[in-house]
């Protein structure tokens, strides 16, 4: 972006006095400012080991109502050696700034899970094999396709993205037994095994009724600030994946995919 | 849920600061590993998961910008119509762009659009009982325009189409909906890009 290439007045943030959110450096743009594009978009780049945000403000000085105040405030007027013509925008009663503010991108302390608490992950999903039902005395395969998640968002102030990833899964089977795993588990498909085969995520229903089967995933976490590397957070979160319920029957009657003799490898064969 | 609680336990900024300071205070001392702990909200959750959350911020939103959208459109006039849609910063920042909007004799074409609604925290019970959802959510400019009293497009030259902004929302004064507090421009890291 060519306002990139303006800075003028640099503003060093001591991070420790006051942490502020980076997108929130300053007063909120009035709707005018907004809908006439004079609202920078605050952009973080990586410099040497430095968090760097930086944004460019572009005002009507004759225009709105403006879009002052701290931080986002209009900016001294600031010569551009490339298209922007400082002379002519001032004549025209625009003009141009750049505000460009340095913190430290170590952060000051130790980030706990509670630091993160504002990054919603996605919760990996709580599947079933057969889909929906249940034979009693079979197995009945359960995996789940939880899987590493980047969030971004504003930790201790500063940009920041957060990664989860999933490290153990619970699976409560609403019969009074659960099963704790460290492997999301598999459809029998992907596993090449035929179905109502077991698998170490299956479980056997010993009595027909409805079940609710519940899934918690449990996550590890890391934060990662522009231009540093990932930092485990220590402990884990555990966060409630969607509850399944599903109908056990004594299989008198199983729909299969053809019989026997056409698909010899079909569940009973 | 137990979920929504655990993950709901963040640090305001000036318990930050504090908690900062005492980090700083006690030299050499690091905290143990952080195990999850649970704050109990100070009274019911307006919303029972992070979706319905979610939707109601969408809802709350789009009015918003109907809202917004008309009273530009009629040149920022009689702009108190935005009071039942907008709180605090979020209406202090509207009613200055209507002021804005008369003083110089623009009015604004078209509607905006917006998309890509994103949950960044749902936090009930965040101050004195008040539930406060933050998302995140991409506008669309590119059918709009704003012109002057000879027709004339204002709008910057190089107008970003499509901009990513974090919303806020609360049910102030403890009123069963949410509505816009807050509105502010967010890092673009090419997440409105289509």
């Amino acid at each position: 972006m060519r306002y990139l290439a303006l800075g003028r007045v640099a503003l060093i943030v001591a991070l420790l006095a006051a942490p502020t959110p980076a997108s929130t450096a300053g007063a909120p743009c009035n709707a005018d400012s907004i809908r006439l594009g004079q609202c920078p978009s605050p952009t973080t780049s990586i410099t040497n080991g430095g968090v760097q945000l930086r944004a460019g403000v572009e005002t009507r000085s004759n225009g709105s109502g403006g879009n002052g105040g701290p931080g986002w405030g209009r900016g001294d007027a600031a010569p551009d050696p490339g298209a922007w013509n400082e002379e002519q925008a001032r004549a025209n009663g625009n003009y141009r700034g750049v505000y460009e503010v340095v913190s430290p991108a170590t952060p000051p302390r130790v980030v706990t899970l509670n630091d993160i608490a504002n990054f919603a992950p996605a919760v990996g999903g709580n599947h079933m094999e057969p889909n929906g039902w249940i034979v009693v005395g079979l197995d009945t395969n359960f995996y789940s396709d939880a899987a590493p998640r980047v969030v971004e968002g504003s930790l201790l102030g500063q940009p920041a993205a957060v990664r989860f990833t999933p490290v153990a899964w619970r699976w409560i089977y609403g019969d009074g037994t659960s099963k704790f795993s460290t492997s999301p588990g598999a459809s029998w498909a992907s596993l090449n095994l035929r179905e109502f085969d077991p698998t170490p995520t299956s479980h056997v229903f010993a009595a027909p009724g409805s079940y609710a089967i519940d899934l918690t995933v449990e996550y590890s976490a890391e934060y990662q600030f522009a231009g540093t590397g990932w930092v485990a957070i220590a402990g884990t979160i555990e966060l409630p994946a969607n509850r399944i319920v599903a109908t056990a029957s004594d299989a008198n009657t199983v729909l299969v995919n053809r019989d026997c003799r056409q698909n010899p490898g079909g569940p009973g064969c | 849920m137990p979920y929504l609680v655990r993950m709901r336990t963040i640090l305001r900024p000036a318990a930050a600061a504090l908690v900062l300071f005492a980090a700083l205070a006690a030299t050499g001392c690091t905290p143990g590993p952080a195990k999850p702990h649970t704050l109990a909200p100070s009274s019911t959750p307006l919303f029972a998961s992070d979706e319905e959350a979610l939707a109601a911020a969408e809802e709350a939103y789009a009015a918003y910008q109907t809202t917004e959208d008309q009273i530009f459109a009629e040149g920022g006039v009689e702009g108190e119509r935005i009071r039942p849609v907008a709180v605090r910063e979020a209406r202090k920042a509207a009613i200055n762009g209507f002021r804005s909007f008369m003083k110089n004799g623009y009015r604004a074409t078209g509607l905006t659009r917006f998309d890509t609604f994103e949950l960044q925290e749902y936090e009930p019970g965040a101050s004195d009982g008040e539930d406060v959802v933050s998302v995140y959510v991409c506008l669309d400019f590119s059918q709009t325009d704003v012109l002057d009293s000879n027709g004339r497009s204002v709008v910057t030259p190089g107008r970003a189409l499509r901009q990513p902004f974090q919303l806020r929302f609360d049910n102030a004064a403890g009123a069963d909906k949410i509505v816009l507090s807050s509105r502010e421009p967010w890092t673009d890291s090419g997440q409105c890009v289509i």
